[in-house]
């Protein structure tokens, strides 16, 4: 045998015991899925899903060594080799960033989303898994891993035949931490009602991947209907926790998304009439920082279409607050009561109590920065534990009667 | 919701520079964000939808590439792979779509139907070094055979050694001219942004 067809032979048993290695890799990422805590409810379903994509790589992996080993060119066979590997990698990472991110996920958030998501009886089999990320954003994971893997065409067909939509949404730690702002994450589900079922945005405007104008306007149209559904949904709550997270902190927006100033102005009407107070809202808006949006409002001329259309389908999930609710709410909240009837009237009223236990506090000559901040975080476990058992009630009353 | 941690911007004097790196990923630390190893695309202006959609576009159109590199490569040894139909489409797929993102470059269409390919090929071109007008001919005469010789492969006609090998060629060659324009940026994401004029 010559040198070079020695050589080569080499290459041809490292790429295949490479691809092989898979296999094992596979196997323990099986494993490693199985063994996991999923928080929430998709546990049982992510798991089999997972599991069915290995069983269907594994099947494949066997015809990606065939096809290697029967072409003749090694530089195709390091490449598809390399291309192989790219996708594994790929793959490997967001398993595990799933895995490794969820444990963070406090169950009362999983609550809250499960007690809005009961209200939406005509959008059911939303499948959902909470991660802490770097922001607030959704991404359909099943989606990506359709793409992920083109090069092995039964996967790609087994998983938008068994799990076309799996939802991941990314939740940052600053949000996790304070259950005042998880109805920001409603505007997530805003987006997953809107890709999953609705699909409005798409007959008015095009996504195209380009961040040209016609682009953005398909990006802005989503986040303003989101912030509409969220508002719907949760009630002023959202808005109000919009302007205190993202204006008061030193964050700012990604151009693909409109100023904050024109998102709270596409709700206004909306907000008035659940009742926002606006004497905060205003000062806040007042001291806005600089955006400069990549269009303006007024050039997604579809955009009042878009939100009636919307309407339409969350008409029978709307908040509407009730004065006596409310009122008993906030009697019981300033009392360090828990209040475990509707979780939405318990969100919109929690920051009113919480400022006015503050106020006693500070009026009683004990008050100390210190016991301010003890009685924050107390607040914090109140509401906690007023999401858990209101839905505990919600969902377990039933089965006690 | 799409907002970002900071605006530090990649500039790589942050992260030349060990104090102002140290003085960054402690701010980012403050914020409570969890991915360090990922501290480069944390500081700048994407969201993690946005990446990962970039990430999945990106590998997307790399496994197309794959796909087509193997459906010759499997046609020329007469391989009876239940894959090989589907490879075959891909290859098609990628030439009619990388010449429709060309003619529109050009300004010669009014409704482009691969927009992400289009913006990808304006960025390989514009900046991949070498004269552009050179660069945008050699793409299209590369795709033009390429489809030429996919065209040849779907009817199930002989096709030419020297022929295969040129496409073979041109793939590799254009797949790593791909990661090339990736490995400058990071991610393709904001390329658009910057309103680069094609020159042509």
């Amino acid at each position: 045998m010559d040198v070079s067809r020695e050589s080569r032979s080499e290459s041809e048993d490292i790429i295949k015991c490479r691809i092989e290695n898979f296999f094992r890799i596979l196997r323990n990422i099986q494993e490693e899925v199985q063994d996991a805590e999923i928080r929430g409810p998709t546990e049982n379903l992510f798991k089999k899903f997972i599991s069915g994509v290995v069983e269907s790589l594994e099947e494949e992996l066997r015809s990606a060594i065939t096809e290697i080993t029967e072409i003749k060119d090694l530089s195709i066979k390091i490449h598809r080799s390399g291309n192989i590997h790219s996708v594994f990698e790929d793959f490997i990472y967001e398993v595990d960033a799933i895995i490794r991110q969820s444990k963070q996920i406090p169950d009362e958030l999983y609550y809250f989303i499960a007690d809005i998501l009961s209200r939406l009886r005509r959008f059911q089999n939303m499948y959902y898994i909470l991660i802490s990320g770097p922001d607030l954003s959704t991404v359909n994971f099943s989606y990506g891993l359709e793409r992920l893997f083109r090069l092995f065409p039964s996967t790609k067909a087994y998983i938008v035949e068994t799990q076309k939509f799996l939802w991941e949404i990314s939740v940052p730690p600053f949000l996790l931490t304070n259950p005042l702002d998880w109805p920001m994450v409603i505007h997530e589900i805003g987006h997953m009602i809107e890709d999953q079922f609705l699909r409005i945005v798409d007959n008015y405007y095009k996504e195209a991947n380009t961040f040209e104008e016609s682009d953005i306007k398909y990006r802005y149209a989503k986040e303003f209907q989101a912030d509409y559904i969220a508002t719907c949904l949760i009630g002023t709550v959202f808005g109000a926790r919009g302007l205190v997270n993202y204006f008061t902190k030193e964050i700012k927006i990604s151009p693909t998304h409109p100023a904050w100033k024109e998102r709270m102005d596409a709700i206004e009407k909306h907000l008035k009439e659940l009742g926002l107070s606006f004497t905060d809202y205003e000062s806040m808006l007042k001291n806005l920082p600089p955006e400069n949006p990549l269009i303006g409002r007024e050039k997604i001329e579809h955009l009042q279409e878009i939100i009636e259309r919307t309407h339409q389908h969350i008409e029978d999930a709307l908040y509407k607050p009730s004065s006596g609710a409310e009122e008993k709410a906030i009697n019981r909240l300033i009392r360090f009561v828990p209040y475990t009837d509707d979780i939405r009237v318990l969100l919109n009223v929690a920051e009113k109590a919480k400022k006015g236990i503050i106020s006693s506090s500070e009026e009683s000559s004990q008050s100390s920065p210190e016991d301010r901040e003890r009685i924050e975080s107390e607040f914090n476990y109140l509401l906690r534990d007023a999401i858990r058992l209101s839905y505990l009630k919600k969902f377990f009353a039933p089965v006690f009667k | 919701m799409g907002k970002v941690i900071g605006r530090f911007s990649k500039s790589s004097y942050i992260l030349n520079d060990p104090i102002l790196f140290r003085c960054v990923t402690l701010y980012v630390i403050s914020k409570g964000v969890s991915y360090i190893e990922n501290f480069r695309d944390l500081t700048v202006e994407y969201t993690f939808a946005e990446l990962y959609e970039d990430k999945h576009n990106r590998l997307d159109l790399r496994n197309e590439i794959s796909n087509a590199l193997m459906a010759i490569s499997l046609y020329e040894v007469k391989s009876k792979s239940k894959n090989l139909l589907k490879y075959i489409e891909d290859g098609i797929d990628l030439s009619s779509s990388s010449l429709e993102a060309l003619g529109c470059i050009t300004g010669r269409c009014e409704k482009p139907n691969h927009k992400y390919v289009m913006r990808v090929l304006k960025k390989m071109i514009n900046d991949n070094g070498g004269s552009n007008k050179t660069k945008y001919e050699s793409y299209k005469k590369g795709f033009e055979i390429v489809k030429e010789l996919f065209t040849a492969m779907n009817v199930g006609k002989e096709i030419e050694g020297e022929k295969a090998q040129y496409v073979k060629e041109f793939l590799i060659a254009f797949d790593k001219d791909l990661e090339t324009t990736y490995e400058k940026e990071d991610s393709l994401y904001f390329g658009c942004f910057k309103r680069i004029p094609l020159r042509i």
